[in-house]
């Protein structure tokens, strides 16, 4: 598994979970944990949370997307917006086999995407987060 | 501190052309020279903007090589509301009585590229097709909808009005009206929002010459005056193009920020506006603005726009030139043609678009990261 970075989430723990910043003068979280700033601590964020806006990325993204974006290969994603209750609010690629079924504040986990690359070059790893009731491991 | 008024306007038509962005520019600047009786010489100051399409003081060779000072504006999708508000301030500080303030651009086809970094945002987030603005646009509207009750009719219905208005416009590149059906089948681009309710990157050019009371009136040009006009940028909680994590906690938009001191500064409230211009970088946009500008409360849009209320002859028409949807976005010069068609409306002469009696006009424009330009002009 090839992690497209580890800036964002920690593997090492089992089950992973996505690496915020917490701000050391007012607790507030953001994510990813800004780099710029020793304001921040890592802190580990909620996998569970729920659905805060969505949508259908129906066309492929240009430069520097690395995922597959040959037209007649690519495949529409979701991306969207979850809320982990009391934390933050984070973007991610969504992982659903419906994207009909996607409603506001129906639970999500958090999950492992391969990302199939562009180049032929394998794929890569990134976070993303799945419908709770599509989870099956 | 004097009024400040715009005693000239001038626009390249919006569109694809075979000219180049500067070109565009140039004409533009000399039209509006015309309109207000003008020469380059008498130009105390200059402020311009492009995106793409070079600097726009490489403009100097084309209108005389004279020594004015000439300042290069950028500031995303708001730097033609960037430029105007700095041409208004060296007019209002009693520094200067007359001076240019202009944009223009050209652009590839196809949405806008961003490079990650440009914006303080790690690589990763683009690669993994995260980093693209139609989706926020989408995402927007999305949560927007299912939060005010509003319907894929409303979208439909902002984007048939744009194309109805466009073919209306001289300027604008859409000149053909779009039926609803057509719109509501069209290409799904980010659901909710399809391929008729976007607005593309395109080519134009606007000039404008403010000027002081005095020469205003030395010119006889009083007919369209600045009363309001600010810039503001993203609060802490607000929801902007290119966020990885928002804050849990919830805030207002930069637009409501910025519409309220512009508000403000003219004395005036939303309800004595008699033609607006707002940004209208997809159908679900130019909904969003309309309550983040004051003119309705959150999912009122679905009623005004079912009774037409925002269409010529409504009781509030809403990008009346058809908008960037039927003008297209060169973003150095879109904020500058949302001001040139209200300097048309209130001097009446937008003729078969003309909003009858349009005393008070506003305009808003948004861009990336989270900015918004609002002015208010009236006669």
């Amino acid at each position: 598994m090839t992690l497209i970075s580890d800036q964002f989430i920690d593997i090492q723990i089992k089950p992973p979970r996505l690496i915020g910043g917490r701000s050391r003068l007012n607790g507030e979280i953001k994510f990813p944990m800004p780099m710029l700033s020793d304001q921040f601590e890592p802190v580990h964020l909620k996998r569970e949370g729920t659905l805060w806006a969505y949508t259908v990325q129906r066309f492929p993204p240009g430069r520097p997307f690395v995922g597959v974006t040959d037209k007649a290969a690519f495949k529409p994603f979701g991306i969207g917006y979850v809320e982990l209750e009391g934390e933050v609010i984070v973007e991610t690629r969504i992982v659903t086999e419906d994207f009909e079924s996607l409603e506001l504040g129906m639970p999500m986990t958090l999950t492992l995407e391969e990302m199939k690359r562009g180049d032929g070059t394998g794929s890569v790893t990134t976070y993303a987060f799945q419908p709770s009731r599509e989870v099956t491991s | 501190m004097s009024n400040v008024y715009i005693v000239g306007a001038g626009i390249h038509p919006f569109g694809r052309h075979e000219t180049s962005g500067l070109e565009q520019g140039v004409f533009a600047v000399k039209q509006a020279m015309r309109d207000a009786d003008v020469e380059w010489d008498d130009m105390q100051f200059a402020f311009g903007g492009s995106h793409s399409a070079g600097s726009a003081d490489a403009m100097l060779p084309h209108l005389g090589l004279n020594g004015t000072q000439f300042i290069n504006v950028a500031n995303g999708c708001a730097t033609g509301g960037s430029a105007l508000l700095s041409g208004y301030w060296a007019i209002k500080s009693g520094e200067f009585d007359i001076g240019l303030v202009t944009g223009f651009d050209k652009h590839p086809r196809g949405a806008f590229a961003a490079n990650p970094r440009n914006y303080g945002l790690p690589d990763w987030y683009a690669e993994t097709g995260m980093m693209v603005t139609t989706q926020f646009f989408a995402m927007k509207i999305q949560r927007y909808m299912a939060q005010y009750g509003i319907t894929d009719k409303s979208l439909v219905a902002v984007a048939q009005k744009a194309f109805e208005n466009g073919s209306l416009a001289p300027h604008a590149w859409r000149r053909q009206p779009i039926d609803a059906e057509t719109i509501a089948t069209s290409q799904m681009v980010s659901d909710p929002l399809r391929k008729f309710m976007f607005c593309s990157p395109g080519e134009g050019g606007v000039g404008l010459i403010l000027a002081n009371e005095k020469k205003a009136r030395e010119l006889g040009k009083l007919g369209a005056r600045i009363y309001g006009a600010a810039v503001r940028t993203r609060p802490q909680g607000s929801f902007e193009v290119y966020a990885p994590s928002l804050s849990v906690e919830r805030g207002v938009s930069a637009t409501v920020l910025a519409s309220n001191a512009a508000y403000k500064m003219a004395s005036v409230g939303p309800e004595d506006i008699d033609v607006a211009q707002i940004q209208d970088t997809e159908s679900g946009a130019e909904i969003m603005h309309m309550a983040e500008n004051g003119f309705c409360k959150d999912g009122e849009q679905e009623k005004l726009l079912a009774e037409g209320e925002t269409r010529l002859g409504g009781k509030l028409p809403i990008n009346t030139d058809g908008g960037c949807i039927a003008c297209g976005e060169p973003i150095g010069a879109t904020g500058l043609r949302q001001i040139y068609e209200n300097v048309i409306q209130v001097r009446g002469e937008a003729g078969q678009r003309q909003i009858e009696g349009a005393k008070m006009s506003y305009s808003q424009v948004y861009g990336a990261p989270g900015l918004s330009a609002v002015c208010l002009i009236g006669n």
